[in-house]
């Protein structure tokens, strides 16, 4: 609790120093800080990858890195390889799991640490916990499993947040998920041979690894969730779930669904994540060369042919900026949906009348519609008897007023201030460039939209009248 | 959910605490992040540079390159002041030279013209690859996106005039 206060603290100098007292001290108190490889650090914070996210283009970073990276006003980009993607992806829960047991000092300590900034933020990231997947909770009807996984990952939040002052006994005694729970769910929902034997092992590498000598992954926490076998060329699905590259099938003229969760994937054919490829290449020499023995024989070009036509798209960037203008299809600008993670949402927007969570709970058109069991991404309290309302995007005035108050707020607010004459552009500039700055980096996409948007974001400043009016003045 | 990283709609900017949740947040984690990019420049420097804070200020770095040889900067030592701002690395730092330099990139306020500075600002790239960044247009000077268009011009007519002022200033401010 104390910590919690000290970050509070706005004085950068005295952050510095309470900073350093903070690694002193849990240097001291705690064991020495494990080494993690490089190819497990995150790129955004540098730290160990925690929550790991792996995006369409197959770069991976932290949860919260990924969340603070992306632009919810446009489509995003990968921070490694500028790839666009417009969905939040769900976190990886395989590769957490498999960190949590390579590095288990490590990993604990970024949860500890990570826990101390939500509860400062007030918003939480989704919590996983082996009783989430539980057989007897799945059993019973959605309804009932929803509300007894999210009342228990209350609790579990809470415990864990009071147990913060007793430092390191918490992480001893917190329970140790482990693989299982991935692999007790894919056996389950697969219709594999190897479905009465494989949740044996998994209980067996979840007792080996609660002693911390037991460092070393073993292939059952490597299994694709399609075959049920060491992963060849691993691709991560925007619900976090994991295949070979081989056993991802986007059926013809359909979308891509993952077969575990029903969940939509949205982005086209995901990339190989290498960093996990390489991983399972240096980990299990044999096996690995095993797998790309026999898969090699099966292979075949038509398959190779119809990935690559599938390869990672987004949605351009014309149907951000056409909203403006009254000709595209609605953008809830800084609005994502919380069961596709699609940031900002296209289309209508459904946003929940009684979850109270400052993060609030919305749902595209498409997700309201399916039929699946809706857990919120950030760790909402939703219920399925919440009502939704239909909620209107912003309009460009009601857009450039808010943005009007959020550089004033954050000229205040910046830790350092840096705020010079010369480079800062007028807050009115910064409201409609977005997309003038993406398009400058690819000078062949520029649009008369972009014309356009200067000349509104002029008559702005003299009237705010309703824009569609400006609008449709130029237009003519 | 509602987006957090850039400024988002007003609801969730301001909390009970008086700022964005995403700046109380990351006032934390971008001085953890400054911090261990501090080490890794310590441990692993890149050619030529050197970075570190100016005080106690974790957020006040100071930055020396010393000029390319084989280019008119050469022998010439540049300061530069880098300032994170609370959100970093979701911003860019701020750069500016502190020693006077003959660039059509860089103005008299010693501002700089470099595209990853401010729209292809990514949050992987550290300030390490930055100073990397600064010192491939001291080789390579981009004249067709200048801040000062007369050094531009004299860079894309007359290359040797060019460099015996970019030279001479050297001489004269970085030694």
């Amino acid at each position: 609790m104390e910590k919690g206060k000290k970050i509070h603290v706005n004085n950068e100098e005295t952050l510095f120093k309470t900073q350093e007292e903070e690694e002193k001290r849990e240097g001291n108190d705690g064991p020495p800080p494990e080494e993690f490889p490089d190819e497990f650090q995150c790129c955004v914070c540098l730290d160990l990858l925690y929550k790991p996210v792996v995006l369409a283009c197959g770069h991976m970073s932290c949860f919260w890195c990924v969340y603070s990276a992306m632009n919810h006003f446009h489509e995003s980009n990968c921070p490694i390889c500028r790839c666009p993607f417009n969905h939040f992806p769900s976190v990886c829960q395989l590769l957490h799991f498999l960190l949590l047991k390579l590095y288990p000092i490590a990993y604990k300590k970024r949860e500890r640490q990570v826990q101390e900034e939500e509860k400062t933020a007030g918003h939480f990231s989704p919590q996983f916990d082996k009783s989430l997947f539980e057989p007897q909770l799945r059993d019973t009807s959605d309804n009932l499993g929803n509300n007894r996984t999210l009342s228990h990952l209350q609790t579990d939040l809470h415990s864990e947040s009071c147990s913060k002052d007793g430092e390191s006994s918490s992480f001893k005694d917190s329970p140790k998920p482990t693989m299982h729970d991935e692999i007790n769910l894919a056996t389950s929902l697969s219709s594999s041979e190897h479905a009465a034997n494989v949740p044996n092992q998994g209980s067996n590498s979840r007792n080996d690894s609660e002693h911390r000598d037991q460092k070393k992954a073993s292939v059952t926490d490597l299994l694709c969730v399609a075959c049920n076998k060491l992963l060849f060329r691993p691709v991560v699905l925007n619900c976090g779930h994991v295949y070979c590259e081989s056993c991802f099938v986007i059926p013809k003229d359909e979308i891509a669904k993952c077969q575990v969760c029903q969940s939509l994937h949205p982005n086209g054919f995901p990339s190989v994540c290498l960093i996990v490829d390489h991983f399972l290449e240096e980990q299990f020499p044999e096996e690995y060369s095993e797998r790309r023995a026999t898969l090699l024989k099966e292979n075949n070009c038509s398959t190779q042919a119809q990935r690559f036509a599938n390869r990672a798209t987004a949605i351009s960037t014309d149907v951000y900026s056409s909203w403006f203008f009254g000709n595209g299809p609605k953008v809830h600008v800084g609005v994502g949906c919380d069961y596709c993670g699609m940031s900002p949402i296209i289309g209508e927007r459904y946003k929940c009348k009684d979850c109270v969570e400052k993060i609030g709970f919305d749902l595209c058109e498409s997700c309201y519609k399916a039929p699946v069991q809706i857990v919120g991404r950030f760790n909402q309290q939703h219920k399925p008897e919440h009502e939704f309302e239909i909620v209107p995007p912003l309009s460009i005035s009601d857009f450039i007023f808010r943005m009007n108050s959020e550089q004033s707020d954050e000229e205040g607010s910046d830790a350092a201030e840096h705020m010079d004459d010369a480079s800062q552009v007028t807050t009115l500039e910064v409201g409609v460039q977005p997309d003038q700055g993406d398009e400058s980096q690819e000078p062949e996409d520029i649009s008369p939209s972009l014309i356009l948007s200067v000349d509104v974001s002029l008559d702005q400043e003299d009237d705010s009248d309703d824009p569609s009016d400006n609008n449709s003045s130029h237009l003519t | 959910m509602i987006g957090g990283g850039r400024p988002s709609s007003s609801s969730a900017a301001v909390t009970a605490a008086g700022g964005t949740w995403v700046s109380t947040t990351s006032v934390s984690a971008s001085g953890k992040r400054i911090q261990r990019e501090m080490s890794e420049l310590n441990a692993d420097p890149p050619l030529h540079c050197s970075a570190g804070p100016k005080g106690d200020n974790l957020y006040h770095w100071v930055a020396t390159i010393i000029g390319p040889p084989g280019t008119p900067y050469q022998g010439g030592i540049f300061f530069l002041d880098i300032t994170f701002p609370s959100d970093y690395p979701f911003k860019p730092p701020k750069v500016v030279f502190k020693t006077r330099i003959y660039h059509c990139n860089v103005d008299a306020a010693g501002n700089l013209s470099l595209d990853i500075l401010k729209d292809s600002w990514s949050p992987a790239l550290t300030v390490s690859k930055v100073l990397t960044a600064i010192r491939a247009i001291f080789t390579n000077p981009d004249p067709y996106n200048p801040l000062i268009s007369g050094i531009a011009r004299l860079y894309l007519t007359e290359k040797a005039k060019h460099d015996e002022i970019a030279a001479e200033w050297t001489l004269r401010f970085a030694k």
